[in-house]
This record gives structure tokens, sequence and C-alpha cells, in this order.
């Protein structure tokens, strides 16, 4: 009886180590296939010398200098810059779940994307008004972007302390509020932009990572980081609030303040995120799902794993977007959305969902 | 510990608690029995602190409620509440592991908690996904986890236990096994407070009963006192035959359909 028990266990624990090995396995393949694949095909000898080149250990081959300039100049920033997005992501969405009590949470739930996507609409239309040097129009978006995140946020925040005690359904209802709020902005200011304007608040409306550079990678790297480290911090209290906002407080903990520091960390790593690739859906929302169902619960266990599977899907998303239709680019959005929708169906079809 | 004086609580216009004492010692169990809307729930999260009182004051263990800090007390003090729906899968295990989170984590809460399972007859039952426990077995598992909560409290003879309904959704033998664990506990010299429906299966095992309707008690004190045909009646306004119990020593109750 207890021999048995302690193998079960064992197996418990086996299947979490082997769960995080695939999802390594499978970052490492997307990182792999992302570096070789696009209009030159980089083969892995080639890829191993140039790294081996760049860290000192080779001497570099003159042959070799087109592989260099495509490895270390155009695919490796871009493909940080997906593994960066996609890791705060998905781990804003297991934040926001968890701390939403709900499963169908996203990352921009309360608001945060549309608030961003409302800044950089706003700064893409009515660029024309607010400066005539289009030397900083680069910078203008981002910081828009990020702008309207933050005042989502603190619309939100005013809402939640206006009211004694937030519940997770206040919350969610100020956000679907803001939603709409933004939604019907950015829909004015569509109407009154011209062709061009049109072009550019669509590309940025459905994400892309064509314009990630280093010092863009490092910005978000540095908040998406400070958010992920502060809701791992919070993981037991999510546990907790699992449980409901007053057995988490017999359990000792301040459930409200629980909920406004995780929220906090998820507008700042998704603000920062939004504000440089723009809206990339689906990948926050579905990567804590697939997480859950191999591992469960825990968001130890959720939070890193989530991180790296939204690193891997939107590796795999940037991969088609930059292939599928080459020299042409395909919006980030719209891949992520177009291979994660359908596969949420399969799941759901074989009730995978409810096991 | 528990001593409240003068528990007010309105909501809405209506007045759920009227001035409401409530005391009971370290080393008893009092269950609170009532019919539904009687306040029975409202004057536990009055004591657990989840409901501000608009008049009154509480003092649990030796202190003013709103002076203990949440972390201390909730090492002293674990709260079984009525149904808890979770958000999310986790395994029984890792529910009773929760019941840990004021201790900060510890590499025996593992142990703790399956220790606790085994307690309440689920240590087969441990990796099972919650969600696909029968209700009856959930509630045992919120039970574990109160347990494991109190693991250091219940070692030293000391602390409190706040039941709302423990026996809500499970079968007698399971009914009586959690409040007969409870009496054990109080007999170490904790203070046990349940909210019963089910009078009959708290009188082997209660000292003191608090009778509330229309948010003011109209009778406390020991069982043998307390559990009388009149006070039934005026708690419920259904008649009620009291009989001693043929084998525990302490009443019975039957009560008589209206014809």
């Amino acid at each position: 009886m207890i021999g048995a028990l302690r193998s079960r266990m064992a197996a418990a624990e086996g299947g979490e180590a082997r769960a995080y090995a695939l999802l390594a396995a499978a970052l490492l393949a997307a990182l792999g296939v992302n570096l070789s694949a696009g209009a030159l095909h980089v083969p892995l000898e080639a890829m191993l010398r140039v790294f081996a080149a760049a860290l000192g250990l080779a001497e570099p081959r003159a042959a070799d200098r087109i592989f260099e300039v495509v490895l270390l100049d155009v695919r490796l920033p871009r493909l940080a810059m997906a593994c960066v997005v996609g890791a705060t992501l998905g781990v804003s969405g297991a934040a926001m779940q968890g701390v939403l009590r709900n499963p169908l949470a996203e990352p921009g739930l309360l608001g945060t994307t549309s608030g961003a996507a409302l800044g950089a609409v706003a700064a893409i239309v009515l660029e024309g008004w607010l400066t005539r040097r289009h030397d900083f129009a680069h910078l203008l978006v981002p910081g828009a972007a990020f702008g309207g995140a933050l005042a989502a946020t603190l619309v939100v925040v005013a809402v939640a302390r206006a009211v004694a005690l937030p519940s997770a359904a206040t919350l969610l209802l100020t956000g679907i509020a803001i939603n709409a709020l933004s939604g019907s902005a950015i829909g004015l200011l569509i109407s009154i932009a011209n062709d061009e304007q049109l072009r550019n608040l669509t590309f940025w409306m459905m994400g892309s990572l064509a314009n990630a550079n280093r010092a863009h990678t490092l910005v978000v790297a540095l908040a998406g980081g400070l958010g992920a480290f502060a809701v791992y911090r919070h993981a037991l209290a999510l546990d907790a609030a699992t449980l409901g906002d007053d057995v988490a407080g017999h359990l000792g903990l301040d459930p409200v303040a629980v909920r406004g520091r995780v929220l906090a960390a998820v507008a700042l790593a998704v603000g920062a995120s939004v504000a440089f690739v723009g809206m990339v859906g689906f990948v926050g929302l579905v990567a804590p799902h697939l997480v859950r169902l191999m591992l469960g619960a825990r968001h130890r266990l959720v939070i890193p794993a989530a991180a790296l599977l939204g690193a891997t899907l939107v590796l795999l998303a940037d991969l088609a977007a930059r292939t599928a239709v080459a020299p042409a680019e395909l919006p980030l959005g719209v891949l992520t959305g177009l291979i994660g929708g359908p596969f949420l169906l399969w799941l759901l079809m074989r009730g995978g969902m409810d096991k | 510990m528990i001593s409240a004086r003068g528990i007010t609580v309105r909501r809405g216009g209506r007045t759920l608690l009227d001035g409401v004492d409530l005391d009971a010692a370290p080393g008893s169990l009092t269950a609170i029995v009532g019919p539904n809307g009687a306040g029975k729930s409202t004057l536990l999260k009055v004591v657990t602190g989840d409901l501000a009182p608009d008049a009154g004051t509480v003092a649990v263990l030796g202190r003013d409620l709103g002076a203990w800090p949440r972390r201390e007390i909730a090492r002293r003090r674990a709260v079984l509440p009525q149904g808890i729906a979770l958000a999310f899968a986790f395994r029984a295990r890792d529910v009773v592991r929760l019941g840990r989170l004021p201790f900060g984590s510890g590499r025996d809460d593992r142990a703790l908690a399956d220790a606790a399972l085994a307690e309440v007859g689920l240590a087969d039952r441990a990796a099972e996904l919650y969600p696909n426990l029968s209700g009856g077995e959930q509630r045992r598992v919120q039970y574990a986890r109160v347990l494991a909560q109190i693991a250091e409290a219940s070692a030293a003879g000391e602390g409190l236990l706040l039941l709302d309904e423990p026996t809500a959704n499970l079968d007698p033998a399971h009914g009586l096994g959690v409040l007969a664990h409870a009496r054990r506990l109080a007999d170490r010299g904790l203070t046990v407070v349940a909210v019963v429906h089910d009078i009959n299966l708290a009188t082997p095992f209660a000292d003191r009963f608090v009778g509330l309707r229309g948010g003011r008690v109209r009778f406390a004190g020991p069982a043998a006192e307390t559990v009388t045909a009149a006070n039934l009646e005026d708690l419920f306004g259904v008649t009620a035959v009291v009989t001693p119990h043929p084998v525990h020593a302490c009443p019975m109750v039957a009560f008589v359909a209206p014809v």
C-alpha cells in the first residue's frame, strides 16, 4: 500500500521533470529552426562555426561572413525579442488567470493592451499634429503605447480604490469598460486616418517583430523580467487565491494587496512588450492552459513553464510570419491566432481541458 | 478562546445580527444552531474577521481581533468555510499543502499534508485532482487543509478552529468522524466552534449549544440545558421531541411534521 503510494508519488514528480524537459527541448528546437530558416538557409555547421567565432572559440572564416551577418545582426535580435515577448505573455497570462480566478483571462483583459493600442494608434494617426520631425517617430509610437497601457492600468487602480473591497469580478468589469472605450476611440481614429497611417496601424495592431533591435529587446526584457520575478514571488499566494479571497485571508494573506501587486507587475511587463511589438494575441491565454494540462495547477510550476511555452509559441508563429509568404511578411498576431485557434479547438474536442 | 460582545451587523437595511454575544473557552466545542438565515454564518464571518461588524467587539485567543497580524493569527486559527469552488484543478495534496502557507514553504509540507489526508481517510487519494473527488471527499480535503494549518497549534494544545457546516455533504460515518476529530482537538485544549444543521450529529460531541434566530441569541449553554423541546420549537418553529440518546449520554431530537 505505502509502496504503491510512493511509486505513484515518484511517478508524479518524474512527470514534472519530463514535462519541463519536453518544454525546454521544444524551445531549443524552435530556436534552432528559427535561426536556420528564412530567405537564406543557414546549415547547422555554419551556425556552429559562426557562434564559435563570435564567442572567440574559433577563427572567423571569410566564407561565413554572409551567415554571420544574417545570424548575428538579423535573426538573433529578432529571436531574442520573440523569446522575451513570448515568455512575458506566457507569465502574464498565468498571473492574470490566477489572480482573477478565471481560466479565460488573458493579459489584455484589464485594458492594458487596448490602452496601449489606443496610445499607439493615436500616435500614428495624430503624428503630423504632434511633431513634424520624423526622426523620433520610432520612439513616439512605443512611448505613446506604454503611456496608454499605464493610463488604462491607472483607471483600473482608481476604480479598485473607489470600491472598498474590489473583487475579481469588479476588476474584470472595469477592464471590459476600458476595452470598450479604447475600442471605440481606436475606431474613431481609424475613420480619420489616411491610407498610409492605416497600413501602419494595422501592422502595429496585429503585432510584428520586424523592427526588433537590441535596445528595444533590452527594455522589454527588463520590464518583463521584473514583472515575471514579482509574479513568481506571489506563486503560493496565487495558489491560495484559487480557493477564494476569504480562504486566502484565513491563510494569512491580504488578497486585495496580492491582486494589486500582481496586476501591477503584469501591466508593466505587458505594457513594455506591447509598446514595442504591438498586439500579439492568444499566447497569453493558451500557454498557461497547455502548461496546466502537463504540470497541474501549482503556480510555482506553471509560471516558469508558461514562460518557456510562450517563448516557443511566439518563435514558431514568427517563423511562419517570416517564411510563409516570403519575401513579404505576415503580421505576427495573425499567425498566433491562426495556429493557436484550431489547436485550442482540437484540444477542446478531445476533452483535454477538463482532464 | 473567543469573546464577542454586542455584535451587530446590518446589510442593506436588514439587521443580520443584533447585539450577539459569543463566548467559547479553550477545550470546548461550541455548536451554533438555528434556522436558515438566522445569522450563523454571518456570526462566524465576524469572528474570522471576514466581515467587520457595525457594532461590537471581537477578541480571539486573548487579543483583540484587529490587533492580530494576519500571518500570526493564521498560525493559530483555521477556518473551514462553506462551499469552496476551485478555479483550477489542483491535486488533493496541493490543496492541503496550502494550509502550510502561514508558515512559509518548508520541506516537511508534503509529509504534513499527507498525514492530514490520512487523518481524514483520504491517504490513497492524495494525487487525485480535486474536481474528480466527490462532494464529501472535497469537504474532507478542505478539513485536512485546516488540520495542516493548525498542526503546530494542536500539538501545543492551543488555537482556534472555526467550522461552517463541517458535516455538509458527508455520510453519517464521515460526518461523525469529522465531529469526533474536532472533539479530540477540543479535548487537547483547542477552542472549536462549528455551525451545524444536524443537531443529532452534534449532541454527542458539542458541550455547548448556541441557538440563533433572526440575528439574536435565543439560548446558550451546556447541551443538557439548552437542547430542550421548548428551545428547539422556539428556534425552528417546529414541534420537537427530545429523548435521551439510546447510546451516548446526550439528548436526541426528533422533529414532528405538522399535520
